[in-house]
This record gives structure tokens, sequence and C-alpha cells, in this order.
């Protein structure tokens, strides 16, 4: 990547895998579908790297309306470089629990 | 390295063999042409061998694709066998095969690289690395004997250069090799902590990650003038060190060069986390590197509305994310494992921006004996004469030290084996000379 926006978009999709985020500032640690291996030895959760959430303008504040488990969808401002993801939403669909029953 | 030498360019081929299952082959004398590459850009050593086959070894052999070449050749005046090219590679495809002489023979190509290069391309690596520095993780990808190990070169076979910063990095589901690469556009070494120039490449002597000023600092592995052809009194010691042919691929090219970056550039940083950005200008006289020559290739000319070459910033503007001073935020200080360390985007962006685009301002191809040892990422010193016989002088803008970037050593025929090089150069060899023509516009002093 050269010039942030003019290389290309590069999203994503993804699972919660944390939402402690210390900076209480609503980030997630994110675990990236091809982009990040499901092997926890070679990645553990806690290595994963933080991504910020893009926020809807209409005065919500609702950043801790996503759980570990949801799927979402984001980008990378680093493009494929990959270091910097950000969250822009997540899926709707049946939780685990529900999947088992 | 030589004990007598019978012709500048002699060669032995040793070994050259095709290893497959219990099914080798001795080719040497099916070789009708041999290539063996090395480019300072690529991951790994290739090349090929054109075989006249009359006895249908493609098929008795079966070659299908598993096969290994086994080489080893150099000069057939030395007793040093260090000094041939010695190796075991994959033969990973065969070109077009042709009928020759009313089907009694077939002329075909095989293609060879690196064992590495094709475990590369079987594999993909994902890795967290927490506060580790850039050559550590190089090392670990190369050489990590564990079963999850992809590669697991022999120390030995690697050569890494210590870099300066500790860093958080996830890689991206990559190959290994592509890893590397990716790894090195971040990377900036420990002994020139201002440049970030690091390259990952192959050559006869095995992988190496790199920076180019580390390169630069080597001294100079061999001279080579360009002399008149057919003299009498040439000893052949000067005929090995001889240019047998040149060619100025790339004298400059300004239009080239500001786009790359050559004279300066502009990086603009944004952190969307401290909601900060950041903006950092870049030129040769800022830029602390080394540089192969004495002169810096700058003109102190200025265009008509009074800007230098190194004040066009804005040629090069790149835009990237950044987590510059992060750790430094009370509030981030406070909450331990809160940020990832910082990718110092200013310095690497913009210093390797102008090292590596710099190492292309000028470009040489020529032509010299065979000689195995000859090598990417060293430096040669080439004396090439000036169009007037009667001056003795070196040609001030094309002579001097260069980087070798690309070389294939060709073994064409029973008695021709040379080297084709491309070099480049960052800088002048001479202080040029004041040129007043006697109009000031143009008048241009660049000692």
């Amino acid at each position: 990547m050269s010039f942030m926006g003019k290389d290309g978009f590069v999203w994503w999709l993804g699972v919660i895998e944390d939402r402690n985020d210390p900076t209480g500032m609503g980030r997630y640690k994110i675990r990236i579908f091809g982009w990040h291996t499901d092997n926890l030895q070679e990645l553990p959760t806690e290595d994963l790297p933080w991504a910020q959430t893009v926020l809807s303008l209409n005065g919500s504040i609702g950043w801790s309306n996503a759980l570990e488990g949801d799927y979402v969808m984001g980008f990378f401002l680093d493009g494929s470089s990959g270091q910097f993801p950000v969250v822009l939403g997540k899926f709707s669909g049946l939780d685990n629990s529900e999947i088992k029953a | 390295m030589t004990t007598q030498i019978y012709y500048p360019q002699d060669y032995r081929i040793n070994y050259l063999t095709l290893i497959g299952n219990n099914r080798n082959l001795d080719m040497t004398n099916l070789v009708v042409e041999f290539s063996y590459f090395e480019d300072l850009f690529a991951f790994s050593v290739t090349g090929y061998v054109i075989l006249r086959d009359s006895a249908g070894y493609t098929e008795l052999k079966q070659m299908v694709g598993d096969e290994y070449l086994e080489i080893d050749f150099g000069k057939t005046s030395s007793d040093d066998n260090n000094s041939n090219i010695v190796g075991k590679y994959r033969i990973y495809k065969i070109d077009t095969i042709k009928p020759v002489g009313n089907i009694t023979s077939e002329i075909y190509k095989l293609y060879f690289c690196s064992e590495e290069l094709v475990l590369s391309e079987q594999n993909k690596i994902c890795k967290s690395f927490k506060g580790k520095k850039i050559s550590d993780m190089v090392k670990f990808i190369l050489t990590d004997r564990s079963t999850s190990g992809k590669l697991q070169i022999q120390s030995s076979k690697v050569t890494i250069e210590d870099t300066t910063g500790l860093y958080d990095f996830v890689i991206p589901i990559m190959k290994p090799f592509e890893a590397i690469s990716w790894l090195s556009t971040y990377a900036r070494p420990s002994a020139f902590p201002e440049s970030a120039d690091m390259l990952f490449y192959q050559n006869r002597d095995g992988f190496f990650f790199k920076s180019l000023q580390s390169m630069y600092g080597t001294k100079v592995f061999a001279k080579y003038n360009y002399i008149p052809k057919n003299l009498p009194d040439t000893t052949i010691e000067e005929k090995i060190f001889s240019i047998l042919d040149y060619e100025i691929v790339k004298p400059y090219d300004v239009i080239s060069n500001i786009n790359t970056g050559v004279y300066a550039n502009k990086v603009i940083t944004v952190d969307t986390l401290t909601r900060r950005y950041y903006t950092k200008n870049m030129n040769n006289a800022i830029s602390q590197r080394k540089k192969l020559n004495v002169s810096d290739v700058l003109s102190p000319m200025s265009n008509r509305l009074g800007i230098s070459q190194d004040q066009s910033y804005d040629a090069c503007l790149k835009m990237y994310v950044t987590n510059s001073n992060q750790v430094d935020f009370e509030y981030f200080k406070q909450r331990q494992g809160s940020i990832e360390k910082d990718i110092f985007a200013e310095k690497y962006v913009t210093n390797r921006t102008i090292d590596i685009s710099s190492l292309d301002h000028t470009r040489i191809k020529f032509v010299v004996p065979g000689n195995p040892t000859l090598k990417v990422g060293t430096v040669v010193e080439l004396n090439i004469p000036k169009l007037n016989p009667t001056d003795k002088t070196n040609n001030a803008l094309y002579s001097g030290k260069y980087l070798i970037t690309a070389i294939r050593h060709l073994i064409e025929s029973p008695t021709v084996y040379k080297c084709i090089v491309e070099a480049s150069k960052d800088s002048y060899d001479t202080r040029l000379a004041t040129i007043n023509t006697g109009d000031p516009s143009i008048a241009r002093n660049l000692s």
C-alpha cells in the first residue's frame, strides 16, 4: 500500500473473541477469516490486534452491542498488511445456543 | 583462486545431474545452454538448462515434475572448490519440447529454482510476534526446525542482519517468502536506524536478509575495465577482469525519479485512535543514508519557479495509517496491553521510498568472462573510458562503484562461459566539474 484509500478497499469477515477493551473505547479482538489462523497456539486471542469501530452518526454511542461470537464485517486501514482492522458492523444471525438447540 | 588460467571464459561442469526417484541422469553431455540467475529483488535463485536429447529421457526417466537438479560448476583453472557454484535445485517446469533432425532427437528446456521457493509456495504462515525484532521474526520463519516450521533452512545457509525496534505483528496468512518480503518493508537495520532498506534475496551462498547500506559498505569485490579488444599486450588477468560489452540501460530518467521519490517524498500519516495526523518530508539532504560513490546525483539547479529537485516533496506523496507516539499518552500508559507497539510509519515509509528508489538512479548492463564467485549484493567497480582515446581518465558519469542487482551465469558452448550482469548506483564517482556555458541561467556547479 502506498496511499490509504487509493490502493483498494480490503474488507473482511471475522468473529469477535474479546470485547474487554482496556481503553474503554469499544474496540474488539476479532479473528478474521482467511487472515488469522484458527490455531490458538499460533495465534492466541490475546495476540489479535484491537479493532476500532466505525460508529453511526445517528446519535448512538452503542459500541457495546456486539458480543463474543458475533460475526462482523470490516476493513483494514493499512490494506493488505492487515494490522489495523476496523469494524463496520455485525451480522444478524442465530447465536450459538440456538444452533445447539 | 587460480593456479593457471587457460582462457578467460573457461569452465568445468563437475555435476549436472537430474535426480529423480531412482532415475538419475548425468546431463553434462546433453547441455546446449545453461543459465543460472540471481536477482536482488527475487526470493530465489532460478535458471534453466536447454538439452538436446536423442534418447527420449523425458519418457525413459519419467520426468513428471518431482525431479531435482544437482549442479557443480566453476572454472577449469580453479583449484578452489569453494569458488564453484554448487547446489541442489528443484526442477519445476519443462518448456516446449521440439523434435529436431527428423525426430532423431528433441530439444527442451528444464527450468529450476530453489527447493525453498517451492516449499514457500506450498505453505502459508500465520503467527503473532509480540515485542520482537523483525530480524528475529525473519530468522524464525526461515529456520524454525519445529514441526510447524515451514522452510526449516539450515542456519548456516541464512545470513540475517540485525534490525532495530520491537514490534507487535500478526503475520496474516501468507506464504513464508511473502511474509519476509512484507516484514522487510517495515524493517530498519540496527546499524543504520535512519534507513529502511532491508531486502530478502538468495544468491549462490544462501539466503540473505540484508540492508542496502551494509551492502554499500562492503569492500569492492572486483574491478572491471572496458578495454579495447585484441590488444597484443593484454595479459590473461586483464582479460578476466575486462568488460566484454556494456550498455547504460538507464543513464537517468527525471520523470521516473520524481515519481518514485529519488529526490524527495512526503508521507501523511493518520492515527484514528488518538485523532492526530502527521506530515513528514524527506529528501536526499535530510536522509542520512550512505552512498556508493562520492557525489550526489542532485542538481542544485532550480526550476523556473525557483524550486530545486529535492524540494518537490509533493511529487511522491504517500498516505499511511500510524500509531506513532501512542506509547507517550498517559491514558494508554495506565492501561497495559491496550495498544500495539509503534510501527514507525513516518520513518520507514519515507526512508524506504528514498533508499530503494535511489539505488536505481543509474543502471548498467554489462558482460564479463564467467566468474562463479560473482553474485548479487556485492559491489563492483567499473572503469568505463572516455570516448576520447587520448584521455586516459574514466567517464565521470558512468564509472565507479555499482551494486550487482541481477546476474546471469551463461554457458552456451564448450568455450563460452560469461556473466551478464545488471548493476545500479545511486551516486557519481567523481565530483563533477563546473560547467559554465556563460549563460548564468544554465551554469551549474556540482562540486
